[in-house]
């Protein structure tokens, strides 16, 4: 029997949640079939904003977090270049489709700074400030809803307040790990990245949360109001209104279970002498981090090799963020100032919807016995 | 036998092997069966031909280049050429090497030179003549071709033999004796790039490969184990055909760590390789151990640590890269094919078992005594029974 904890990277797909027959025409085209599929589309759109609290004018369709994250950083190019002072602001914990982007705007003409991450992985307002005062024409700030591989959260509504009494300051979110997960307003941001594939949905479609539109570099066929041109994906659409209208109904019950859970497996993994959470700092039903993600450390047992023992045990865990496991360096926990060997022997667990409090003793079970053997 | 018109010919020039005395027959008869199971797999409607000094491969003109592939990694012979065969009559032979000529030119080519071999006599030129004659008819055929004997841009050969075979120049060969002409070795192979390429060069040397691997996991990937096992595909392709036996050796790298200062556990290792790999000899009936050792490389590789390692082998340790430097092996690597496989991210070796500060210079006493401590017999002899066998880089027939 396997048992999944990697619904950081992808949570299983809900198949039940498919579209029984999407539209197959072009959204675009002036024929009944094409308004068929527009009309899908668009109800997709609204069922959307419905599930997250925004309107459906603010909903654009992307083909998923990375894209999202993509259109409104390299936005700045459409308005930003030449100016000497920093334009970008984002923190050293972000996921690689921005903490990566950002050398590529600084190049093109976009000076970009980065903010440090306080001991418990997270944007301190007092970073933040110290940063705006550092950086005073900055024009956005990427600041992370919840950090994919410690599951840190950040205080969104403070974040908010300094940057808008900072001189409104366009506050771009990657909402990714929070959608469904954590309680999320969007009135506190002025544009937020979701990701299908990390609600149950499929992959290769996402959406873009824009309260004001922004300039776009990429031109097409004008679809998504032009902020993402190219032909629309109605089925994946329509799939992720579903995940996400899923989510919303059962966020209470579900959120509670992965907090039991959660506490149940620091509970039991607090019994293993090898065992510290990263960052340290964080405690047993800690409002700070999420419960759906814990990064954990084995002393003197490389994460990787952790990772390969579990999956021989039949646990699918990672060690760290899917997009950048192909590197060794944990950029995230070194920024938090986690040291490199602890930051070597982390693993990050991550729970989802059917994960049971069975699985969760399992994991425990299995990692006390692989401490010892390892 | 001998070539048709309907048909690419190459004449493969044997290398070292026609220096042999007596026993010339044997290296040519283990060349012949090592060509002819490569071209059983590859290309299946070539047919081969043996004369003195020369072997043929006459096959379809479409299947030439496959052919091709096939020379590149056959080792005893230095060179080919496309040859054109032609009836022995100075036109035929004449008009064979203007078309040659021809193919000069459209390459930029401005100077030649005839060489010819009159083997039979019967011919009614020369060799001089021939010369002659066709470097007379060339100038007169391709304009802007001229002969330059001393240092001309490119050679057209002529041999007259039972026909006549025209060439320009040809590509060079691996050179070397048949794979499997000089007994059995055992490599020791990891997904680095050295030991791959001490095995092909050992296997165009004339010698048969096994190879053995050792992996340690959980501590290392599968990802690393099945590069290894695609590194032996490519060294198996010269010496026609490896086993690869894979060793899981994480208790006996356990012991290691846990036993022996830290700074030993390399040299200690590798003590303990040599001594799994002698023991796998002897079943395998390999009669020398290969490594892809390089002196001061890194640190095990030390003449004081290579003579720890090496103490613990009952066989001689073949290590044929020992005085080249990383970017000649890196050129072999290259040219044999090994190089992309090799460097893909793979490690083979947790960074856990690899002491930051190594001993550079291990003392054969201390070693010996520390090895002795480990008791690491066991575990090895419990690691090799659990070892697991398969075949690379055989040439199969192809299926239809």
């Amino acid at each position: 029997m396997r048992r999944y904890f990697d619904w950081a990277a992808t949570a299983p797909p809900d198949t039940a949640l498919l579209p029984a027959e999407p539209p197959f025409a072009n959204p675009s085209s002036p024929h009944s079939e094409g308004r068929e599929a527009k009309a899908f589309l668009e109800s997709a759109r609204t069922r959307c904003a419905a599930a997250l609290g925004a309107a459906p004018e603010e909903i654009f369709f992307t083909s998923g977090g990375t894209e999202s994250n993509a259109a409104v950083l390299f936005s700045l190019l459409a308005s930003g270049r030449g100016r000497e002072e920093t334009v970008l602001l984002y923190s050293a914990g972000e996921h690689p489709s921005i903490r990566e982007n950002c050398p590529v705007l600084d190049r093109l003409g976009v000076p970009c700074a980065e903010i440090r991450l306080d001991g418990c992985g997270r944007t301190s307002e007092k970073n933040l400030a110290a940063a705006l005062k550092k950086h005073p024409r900055v024009r956005m700030a990427a600041l992370m809803a919840v950090n994919n591989e410690t599951g840190a959260v950040n205080d969104t509504e403070k974040l908010n307040e300094l940057l808008k009494n900072s001189g409104g300051i366009h506050f771009h979110c990657d909402a990714v790990q929070a959608a469904g997960k954590i309680p999320l307003d969007l009135s506190r941001v002025d544009s937020a990245s979701f990701s299908a594939h990390k609600l149950g949905g499929p992959r290769g479609i996402g959406l873009l949360y824009l309260r004001k539109k922004l300039a776009v570099l990429a031109r097409g066929g004008g679809q998504e109001g032009g902020v993402r041109p190219g032909t629309e994906n109605t089925a994946g659409a329509g799939f992720l209104a579903a995940a996400l209208e899923r989510r919303a109904a059962g966020f209470g019950a579900a959120r509670r279970g992965a907090e039991e859970r959660m506490a149940l497996l620091l509970s039991l993994l607090g019994k293993i002498p090898r065992f510290s959470p990263v960052p340290a700092c964080r405690e047993n039903e800690d409002p700070r981090f999420s419960p759906w993600i814990l990064q954990a450390a084995f002393k003197g047992i490389a994460g990787e090799v952790m990772v390969r023992a579990l999956d021989r045990e039949g646990f699918a865990v990672s060690t760290g963020s899917a997009c950048s496991s192909a590197g060794k360096k944990r950029p995230v926990l070194e920024a938090m100032g986690v040291d490199r060997e602890t930051a070597f022997s982390s693993v990050r667990v991550s729970q989802g919807w059917t994960t049971g409090a069975g699985d969760m003793e399992a994991l425990a079970e299995t990692l006390g016995r692989l401490c010892q053997k390892l | 036998m001998t070539g048709t018109c309907n048909e690419t010919v190459f004449l493969v020039k044997l290398g070292e092997l026609v220096l042999k005395g007596g026993n010339r027959e044997g290296f040519e008869r283990i060349l012949r069966r090592n060509l002819a199971a490569m071209l059983r797999a590859r290309v299946p409607a070539a047919r081969t031909w043996l004369k003195p000094g020369r072997l043929y491969i006459g096959c379809p003109p479409e299947e030439a280049d496959k052919a091709e592939t096939v020379l590149e990694k056959l080792a005893g012979v230095s060179g080919w050429a496309r040859t054109r065969v032609t009836e022995k009559t100075e036109k035929a032979v004449l008009d064979a090497c203007v078309e040659e000529a021809k193919t000069f030119a459209a390459k930029g080519l401005q100077s030649f030179k005839i060489v010819s071999r009159r083997a039979d006599k019967s011919f009614p030129l020369d060799s001089c003549g021939i010369c002659r004659a066709a470097g007379d008819a060339v100038t007169r055929a391709v304009p802007g071709l001229a002969v330059n004997v001393r240092f001309p841009d490119g050679i057209i050969s002529v041999e007259i033999r039972e026909k006549a075979y025209v060439y320009g120049p040809g590509k060079k060969g691996l050179r070397g004796l048949p794979a499997g002409s000089a007994g059995r070795g055992l490599l020791l192979l990891s997904g680095g790039i050295d030991s791959p390429v001490a095995g092909i060069l050992m296997a165009i040397r004339g010698m048969g490969l096994d190879a053995v691997y050792f992996h340690t996991p959980p501590y290392t990937p599968q990802e690393a184990a099945d590069k290894t096992l695609r590194l032996a595909e490519i060294a198996g392709s010269y010496s026609m055909g490896m086993r690869l036996v894979t060793v899981n050796f994480t208790e006996v790298q356990k012991r290691i760590r846990e036993y022996s200062p830290f700074p030993w556990s390399t040299v200690l290792l590798r003590m303990a390789m040599m001594d799994a790999a002698s023991a796998l000899s002897r079943r395998l009936g390999a009669k020398c151990l290969i490594t892809g050792e390089s002196l001061s490389q890194v640190a095990s590789q030390t003449v004081e640590n290579l003579a720890c390692s090496e103490s613990r082998a009952a066989l001689p340790v073949l290590r044929p890269l020992v005085g080249m430097d990383k970017e000649s092996i890196t050129e072999f690597a290259r040219r044999f094919g090994s190089y992309e496989t090799s460097i893909l991210p793979y490690a083979d070796c947790c960074v856990l078992f690899s002491p930051p500060h190594p001993v550079l210079r291990g003392d054969l006493a201390e070693a010996g005594k520390l090895y002795a401590a480990l008791e690491a017999g066991k575990l090895i002899e419990e690691a090799l029974r659990a070892a697991e066998t398969r075949k690379c880089g055989y040439y199969e027939q192809a299926a239809d």
